[in-house]
């Protein structure tokens, strides 16, 4: 299996080489470009119940792609939606919790488990529900905007908005900005504490902020 | 006519020098900035009557109107970008022939020929407007891109989402299959692909244009009638 | 007061670095993320009045943020909404006017006011007012899509929807480019001509046409 990512941070897409024999896992929607001969495979996430509660609530896919390269070597173009960039995640003995949008694909020895976002979900429009990646295996991740990696140690604020992923020693809770005023008046809302050490990924701009941004400019 | 590219990839630039006696065609509303000794002529999209240039227009998605910049002295400088984020290429054709993406389309040497190449039901399957400008002769031309551009070398056959073609030889065919089996079809979030037959360059955007549009299209509130 | 702007040109964002007691003011909205031990008040800059004609009049937030290093120094990392670079002008008693919606975040020191564009810039689109930054401290400025710097010298022509910002040695009038029938039918509308000597800060993207692209992808809800 060979990975490179192009056209990154604005616009990138991810390349994946197969060998024969060989799979990976995508979230529905993200091909761009395959050889003739993939053979494809949808299943639905997490079983009925739970990619059902997801559509309902969360307006998310219920859908992953699987795709194995057949006799022949398999090329495979991977991209989400929106502008923005791709990151490698070497997954190992840390779990890794990652926002459900930001989801691209995955080695088939990694599991995935949704996990409801909890308070944090109630206050941002990024999406109900978290995906937890456990196993060993390559991962990748996309964001809107470039991503940056910050590695924490003791505390770190960070706006829900532009919150990626971070390894599982982290923890986070959701806090007010400052004064009740600064919560209601600041823009800045609610804002997630993190604690502990470890891996964080962040997003350097987040797409209702990009929608508030082009409302301003529309006829109503 | 010389053309550099400026702020590739994310918000790619085409900074065109012109020699007195050039002339180069834009898509209407490319223009950034212009020297003071740069003239511009708005004409119809096509040459050869106004049913040609109503087809592109209407079919091609292009605007009818492109403008034509020329020298009224000396070197002069026009400066042209796309509406949308995105890369722009440069494309020698030689006596060829290139099929575009129609919104892709940036700007061309005046002496190339502009004509659409009406897709029939092919498009209309795909639930997304597949036309493509026929463009053809000598000349410089220039597509513009959302997101980066990719040039594959397709021999034999290539699936490619529909959203992300930008432009193709004359030398490859496609046709519009779907994607996997039933299932994958439905579920799948890919729906319809195009399939790339023969041999010959295929350039693919990294991005899709009407898959943004879908996500605005929920993001932002509907518009009164 | 240090900073640094990480990942130009296409979704960049700034890191300042805040030394204990230091301020800088943002735009509401503007903070992605920050270390502990900085405290963030919420006021309208200039009083109510000032801040209701900037907002009204130059597309500014009517509430600015103050982060202020209590705790020893500190971090913070600003961004912009729209895609594109984000600009560092190191201001010494002078004056810039930048466009609508532009600002992000700059000095406790500087001043903030609208400026009246004069009605050459109604028919123009591109807002009623400019804003105009005076004083000294740090500025930071974005634009949609990269940004072309241009010394003017002399003239030079540019589309109306590309101006982020120019010096205020340089003057412009609106005009229309072809003749009558481009007028109507070459999508360019009107441009700015620019006189004088001075920097001209210009976005590779027109804010308009993307919003005017965007639109025409709005669903339409017919009036009952």
């Amino acid at each position: 299996m060979k990975y490179s990512i192009k056209h990154n941070p604005s616009y990138a897409l991810l390349d994946v080489e197969l060998e024969p024999g060989e799979t990976i896992q995508s979230e529905a929607g993200v091909m761009v470009y395959m050889s003739d001969d993939a053979k494809i495979q949808t299943i639905m996430a997490g079983g009925f119940i739970t990619a059902l509660i997801r559509k309902l609530l969360g307006g998310e896919s219920m859908f992953y792609n699987i795709f194995t390269a057949p006799v022949r070597k398999l090329n495979l173009g991977l991209a989400p939606d929106l502008a923005g960039d791709i990151k490698k995640i070497d997954l190992g003995i840390t779990p890794v919790i990652i926002q459900r949008g930001s989801y691209l694909c995955s080695e088939p020895a990694i599991s995935l488990k949704t996990r409801f976002g909890g308070f944090r979900s109630l206050f941002s429009r990024e999406g109900l529900f978290l995906l937890e990646a456990n196993g060993q295996g390559v991962l990748y991740i996309n964001s809107y905007g470039a991503i940056m990696e910050v590695d924490v140690d003791g505390e770190y604020i960070l706006d829900t908005g532009h919150m990626v992923a971070f390894e599982s020693p982290l923890n986070f809770e959701v806090s007010k900005t400052g004064g009740w005023k600064s919560t209601l008046l600041s823009g800045e809302g609610f804002t997630m504490r993190f604690k502990g050490k470890g891996k964080l990924w962040i997003q350097t701009r987040v797409p209702g902020g990009f929608i508030y941004w082009l409302m301003r400019l529309l006829p109503s | 006519m010389e053309i550099q590219l400026k702020y590739k990839p994310g918000f790619a630039m085409a900074l065109v020098t012109l020699n007195e006696g050039e002339k180069i065609r834009a898509e209407g509303g490319a223009m950034v900035g212009i020297s003071t000794n740069i003239n511009m002529v708005t004409e119809k999209a096509s040459r050869g009557g106004i049913l040609r240039s109503l087809k592109a227009a209407f079919l091609g998605g292009e605007n009818f109107w492109m403008n034509v910049f020329s020298s009224t002295d000396g070197k002069a400088e026009i400066k042209l970008a796309p509406t949308l984020p995105g890369d722009i290429i440069e494309c020698d054709l030689n006596n060829g022939t290139l099929y575009a993406q129609s919104t892709c389309f940036l700007a061309a040497d005046s002496s190339i020929d502009i004509d659409t190449k009406f897709q029939g039901l092919k498009g209309f399957f795909s639930g997304e407007s597949l036309f493509f400008l026929k463009l053809s002769g000598t000349g410089k031309l220039l597509l513009s891109s959302y997101g980066g551009i990719e040039k594959i070398s397709v021999q034999g056959s290539f699936l490619v989402d529909t959203g992300h073609i930008v432009a193709f030889d004359n030398t490859l065919n496609y046709q519009i299959i779907k994607f996997g089996g039933w299932k994958s079809f439905f579920f799948g979030g890919e729906g319809l692909v195009a399939r790339f037959t023969g041999n010959g360059n295929l350039y693919i955007q990294s991005r899709s244009v009407p898959e943004f549009g879908r996500w605005l299209r929920d993001a932002l509130p509907p518009k009164k009638e | 007061m240090k900073h640094e702007i990480i990942g130009k040109p296409d979704f960049p964002v700034v890191k300042i670095y805040l030394e204990h007691n230091e301020s800088i003011l943002a735009e509401s909205g503007a903070m992605v993320s920050m270390t502990s031990g900085i405290t963030i008040e919420t006021r309208a800059r200039g009083g109510v009045f000032s801040s209701l004609k900037r907002m009204v009049m130059s597309g500014e937030s009517f509430f600015q943020n103050k982060f202020t290093a209590t705790n020893g120094s500190g971090e913070i990392i600003f961004a912009p909404d729209t895609m594109g670079d984000v600009h560092f002008k190191k201001m010494s008693s002078e004056d810039i006017i930048l466009s609508r919606g532009a600002y992000i975040a700059g000095s406790p020191d500087l001043v903030i006011d609208s400026k009246w564009g004069g009605f050459k810039s109604m028919f123009g689109g591109e807002g009623i007012l400019f804003l105009k930054v005076s004083g000294t401290g740090a500025l930071f400025f974005s634009s949609f899509g990269a940004i072309d710097e241009i010394d003017v010298r002399g003239e030079c022509i540019i589309d109306n929807g590309h101006i982020v910002g120019f010096e205020p040695t340089l003057d412009f009038t609106i005009e229309k480019l072809g003749g009558i029938k481009s007028l109507f039918l070459s999508g360019e509308g009107f441009v700015c001509r620019f006189r004088g000597s001075g920097k001209l800060y210009m976005q590779t993207r027109n804010h308009s046409s993307f919003a005017a692209w965007a639109d025409g992808w709005r669903k339409v809800e017919s009036r009952q």
